[in-house]
């Protein structure tokens, strides 16, 4: 085909004519609006808020994630006795588990192993030991202690069980991570742009609708009513411990507890984690406020764009 | 059936029992907390209720004030002089541990009836205080959503929203508690009754005229004049005799005004007797008994008569009788509790019967007639047909709709529109020849459609169906995903279900061609550039066999992707560049904007070049394409050799030079049965149109008609 002048310049109009019609299109909307849900997932208070420009779409996405949290809490919570996470706590095993409960074993035993043992699925006999309305025996507590151990988890696509009599899994945390990541993920791939997902865990899909990260406030450990500061959260996630959020029974401490000692975890006031996937994020905050300052950096260093904001118990924090 | 707790009136007290065991119980095992409570000073109910706390908790009401029995610790509060409800503190009621050894304290409220007005947090050592209004507030929406059963979906405020984080609390609990408490505190000091399956309301009761009761069906009333007595008679063969009641007055005189009703609901039975006749009836009775309340309100003649009476007749109620399916019902002088004063009876069914108060029923009213020899003729003066009308039905409380109803119920509209637009397409392609006969008709109706699919069904509805479907279908039974998650989108269900019929009967070109946004986009830019006389290239037919298996490698890579790497599997489903240029408008990170540009201008110069070459979920119903059981579009045995017209017509070149569409590759856009149709351009056509104008000028002339030319 001989290109003519005349034929070049049409063809450079015309591909100009599509990305400025694209233009004129994009700018003739206005900023998206934010759709909002409060509900519960796996008995926390939970959020998810949308930005579209098309409210209804997004009420129908938030219906569907509803759908999809409700399957996974059959799989997760530990407040529904027939939920695959109870079967394995009360039987020792599953068979045919579900996809998502072997990877997320699979996936805290990695995170375990990563962290030298300070975080540990296998957590739930040191809970349920402290749960009691007595301060536990030195004897009781080893035997809980021996209870816990990330690497008696066998988990395969056929079965899961556990290779120690007794054991149970708090998947917690995690779960609710991996919850969080799965709604997220499935919003994103739903062509939404921006969102906040909290369930349980916090998780930022994009930005905000101008451009700017979210910010998301950061309780101050020892003022709880008051935000410390904020974190600016891109396409990222968020995962807090601090021990102020549940404190036990006996009156001996807070529910994050050292699987080596047994004891709650005092060396830090908070940790405050930005990792890419909530489930990461969860499972780097809790071994970090278990394992202490020191620990920190080389735990941080297993979960690449991950950091960190420690505050210490004198109220000084510290970033890593 | 009903079950009744009124604890200190009657019945069964295991409720009460129960009630109070859980109380000790939950009072025993709490001790060691209540010590724990009362040291972080939690003072009593009244004094935590601030004007503030009682505001949110209640609204709307004037004053409250301590219940001094011996139940749940509760405030009754008063709008005025009504009590509207009580006011209640989940610490003092229940003393319930959340997560943490500190009991939180919620303050809520309950209606009468039940209902959670509102609660407010107050913590001891929890982050949650009060003085926290912003947290407070959504804590309040939160128990609110959940007691209205489900929570909403909707955003709470026009304030942009916030995020914190930090630890989780166990709204759980704190849910539970507040509902278990109202039930508490409810249950000691209301009746309670829990209705399973479709009930006669036996509970509730306010005063009601004859006439309301009338009004509102609870009773069926008949008004007989004079004139309908005699019509009566009349209809009886009787017409010639007198009454043996004598009629007063005229014609329009009343005779008797009668009415009836199901006795046993307190609005019909207590109203229409009075309360000693009606006590007799549900307490003075073995239980459920049943009655029949009959009343004659005025007129001359009476339900009654005399010879009820008597013994030699028996003591029978000869004027009334009810007939429910194949059973009659007589009642005699001893099935009467009769209403001092007033002509006003209820007629107690046989214990043993197997009358059904739900179910239909008939009262005929019987008078007689006198024959001239002193004996008397019975008939039939009035029937009256009786159904219990639902308002004195409880009905159980309906299962809550499943999420997935609300979006169907909330898009009527758009569904609507889309079954019409889909009928509409249904009806071009099922009169695919009347469409191509006209050039101008297929032009308009083609392109208008198309401009329908993409502004309406892609950029208004995001109703773009897309490979991200077709593999959650794909994935279903392995992921175990919820059918709510599939049927939340109502208009993507019609467009799959659609699209899987037209691809069994038709072939993909439905779809793609019709009913894709983002084809109807290439293909509207690509008509426009074709009317700028824009350069077009299309691959020769060898380079474009093998381009067209890039829609099949791109969607066995994601299907491929889906199942060992998800993650991965998430990037390549962005090949569809539908999200970008339908969903989300453009308005999505450059790199995606770019893509997508990038492929329309493409699309200039090659139509379709996406749908053809590239894209997974045209490549995924192309492949199921083979199966489809029509073929509507018509050939000649010319086509392809000599003629290649329709060929070179096809925007999609999906018409191989021997003339053979391939129809994995149609996108049944019938710019080709326009042509087929055109006597003056496809050439067998054309000759055809000469040599009968020839034959009109000339005289007749032997003509071929070529094969496959509709008559
Ligand atoms: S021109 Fe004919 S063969 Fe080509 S896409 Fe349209 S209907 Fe199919």
């Amino acid at each position: 085909m001989n290109l003519t002048r005349r034929r070049a310049l049409q063809i450079m109009a015309a591909s100009v004519a599509v990305p400025l019609g694209v233009l004129a299109l994009r700018s003739a909307r206005g900023l998206p609006q934010p759709v909002q849900w409060r509900g519960e997932a796996l008995g926390a208070m939970s959020a998810m808020t949308l930005w579209s420009h098309d409210k209804a779409r997004a009420e129908r996405a938030i219906v569907r994630m509803r759908a999809e949290i409700d399957r996974l809490e059959d799989i997760f919570s530990l407040y529904r006795a027939t939920s695959e996470l109870s079967r394995l706590n009360a039987d020792g095993r599953v068979d045919a588990p579900s996809r998502d409960l072997v990877h997320v074993l699979d996936q805290s035993q990695r995170i375990a192993e990563a962290s030298g043992g300070k975080f540990d699925p296998t957590i739930q006999p040191l809970w349920t030991l402290h749960s009691a309305r007595s301060a536990p025996d030195l004897r009781n507590l080893e035997a809980a202690l021996s209870l816990v151990d990330y690497t008696a988890i066998s988990a395969h696509i056929q079965t899961v069980r556990f290779e120690q009599a007794g054991m149970s899994a708090s998947l917690n945390g995690i779960a609710q991570g991996y919850i969080t990541d799965r709604v997220t993920e499935l919003l994103g791939n739903e062509g939404f742009e921006n969102a906040v997902i909290e369930l349980g865990e916090t998780r930022a899909l994009g930005q905000a609708p101008d451009g700017t990260p979210f910010r998301v406030g950061l309780l101050n450990p020892h003022e709880p009513n008051q935000v410390m500061e904020h974190v600016s959260l891109a396409g990222a996630s968020l995962s807090v411990s601090g021990g102020y959020g549940q404190s036990l029974p006996d009156g001996t401490g807070h529910h994050i507890f050292d699987p080596l000692t047994g004891k709650s975890a005092n060396e830090l006031a908070q940790v405050a984690v930005v990792a890419p996937r909530a489930m990461l994020a969860d499972a780097l905050s809790t071994a970090i406020y278990v394992a202490g300052e020191r620990a920190s950096a080389a735990i941080l260093s297993t979960v690449a764009g991950a950091s960190a904001i420690l505050i210490r118990p004198d109220g000084s924090r510290l970033q890593v | 059936m009903i079950a009744i707790a009124e604890n200190r009136v009657r019945g069964p007290r295991l409720a009460l029992l129960l009630v109070l065991g859980v109380l000790a119980f939950t009072i025993l095992a709490m001790a060691p907390a209540r010590a724990q409570s009362d040291e972080s000073g939690a003072g009593p109910l009244l004094t935590r209720l601030t004007p503030e706390v009682l505001s949110a908790v209640f609204p709307e009401v004037t004053r409250v004030e301590m219940v001094e029995d011996d139940g749940p610790i509760a405030a009754a509060a008063y709008d005025g002089e009504t009590l509207s409800g009580y006011v209640y503190s989940t610490l003092d009621v229940l003393r319930a541990p959340g997560y943490s050894s500190t009991p939180f304290d919620v303050i809520a409220g309950v209606t009468m009836d039940g209902r959670i007005t509102g609660a407010v947090v107050l913590f001891h050592r929890e982050p949650y205080l009060i003085n926290d209004a912003r947290r407070t507030a959504q804590l309040n929406t939160f128990l609110h959503a959940l007691e209205g059963g489900e929570a909403r979906l909707g955003a709470d405020s026009t304030l942009p929203p916030e995020f914190v984080a930090g630890a989780t609390i166990s709204s759980r609990a704190m849910r539970n508690a507040v509902q278990e408490g109202g039930r508490m505190v409810l249950r000691y000091r209301t009746e309670e009754f829990i209705v399973t399956e479709p009930t006669v309301d036996m509970i509730n009761f306010r005063p009601m005229s004859a006439a309301e009761l009338v009004a509102d069906g609870g009773v069926a009333g008949a008004r007989i004049t004079n004139a309908d007595l005699d019509a009566a008679m009349a209809q009886a063969g009787l017409g010639d005799l007198l009454p043996e009641v004598p009629k007063t007055g005229g014609p329009d005189n009343l005779y008797i005004n009668f009415v009836t009703g199901y006795a046993n609901p307190p609005r019909i039975g207590r109203n229409g007797t009075g309360l000693e006749p009606y006590d007799h009836l549900i307490n003075g009775m073995p239980e459920s008994t049943q009655g029949i309340f009959v009343a004659t309100l005025g007129g001359v003649y009476d339900h009654r008569g005399t010879r009820y009476n008597n013994l030699s007749n028996d003591f029978l109620l000869e004027r009334i009788s009810v007939t429910q399916g194949e059973h009659t019902y007589q009642f005699t002088k001893p099935d009467m509790i009769v209403t001092p004063g007033k002509i006003a009876d209820i007629l107690v069914l046989p214990t043993d019967n197997e009358f059904d108060p739900m179910q239909p029923w008939r009262a005929d009213l019987y008078a007689n007639a006198l024959r001239p020899d002193g004996s008397t003729a019975n008939f039939v003066l009035a029937s009256l047909d009786y159904a219990l009308p639902s308002g004195y039905i409880l009905m159980p409380e309906p299962e809550p709709m499943p999420a997935w109803v609300e979006p169907w119920l909330a898009s009527q509209g758009d569904i609507a529109i889309l079954l019409i637009a889909l009928s509409v397409l249904t009806f071009l392609l099922a009169n695919q020849a009347w469409l191509s006969r006209n050039r101008r008709l297929h032009l308009i109706l083609r392109n208008g459609f198309l401009a329908f699919t993409l502004v309406w069904i892609g950029w208004t509805a995001s109703a773009q169906l897309s490979i991200v479907h077709v593999v959650n279908y794909i994935k279903a039974p392995f992921a175990g995903l919820d059918l709510g998650f599939y049927l939340a989108e109502p208009l993507i269900v019609i467009l799959s279900i659609y699209t899987a019929v037209s691809l069994v009967l038709l072939g993909r070109g439905v779809f793609c061609g019709w009913l894709c946004p983002f084809g109807a986009l290439q293909e509207l830019l690509a008509q426009i550039s074709r009317a700028l006389k824009l350069p077009q290239w299309n691959p020769g037919e060898r380079l474009q066999r093998i381009l067209w298996n890039g829609k099949y490698v791109s969607l066995g890579l994601i299907l491929i992707l889906v199942f060992v790497a998800p993650d991965a599997a998430v990037v390549a489903e962005e090949i569809e560049p539908f999200k970008t240029a339908i969903t989300a408008y453009f308005v999505r990170a450059l790199p995606y904007v770019i893509y997508a540009v990038a492929l329309l201008t493409i699309g200039l110069f090659t139509e379709r070049a996406f749908c053809r070459f590239l894209c997974p979920l045209g490549g995924a119903l192309a492949i199921l394409d083979r199966l489809h059981l029509l073929n509507l579009l018509k050939r000649r045995p010319e086509c392809g050799n000599p003629c290649h017209l329709c060929e070179r017509s096809c925007p999609v070149r999906a018409i191989e030079s021997s003339g053979k569409i391939i129809m994995s590759e149609c996108f049944q856009c019938l710019d080709c049965q326009v042509e087929y149709y055109d006597d003056q351009r496809c050439p067998p056509l054309a000759k055809v149109r000469k040599q009968l104008e020839r034959a009109k000028e000339f005289g007749p002339a032997p003509v071929r008609v070529p094969a496959g030319e509709p008559a």
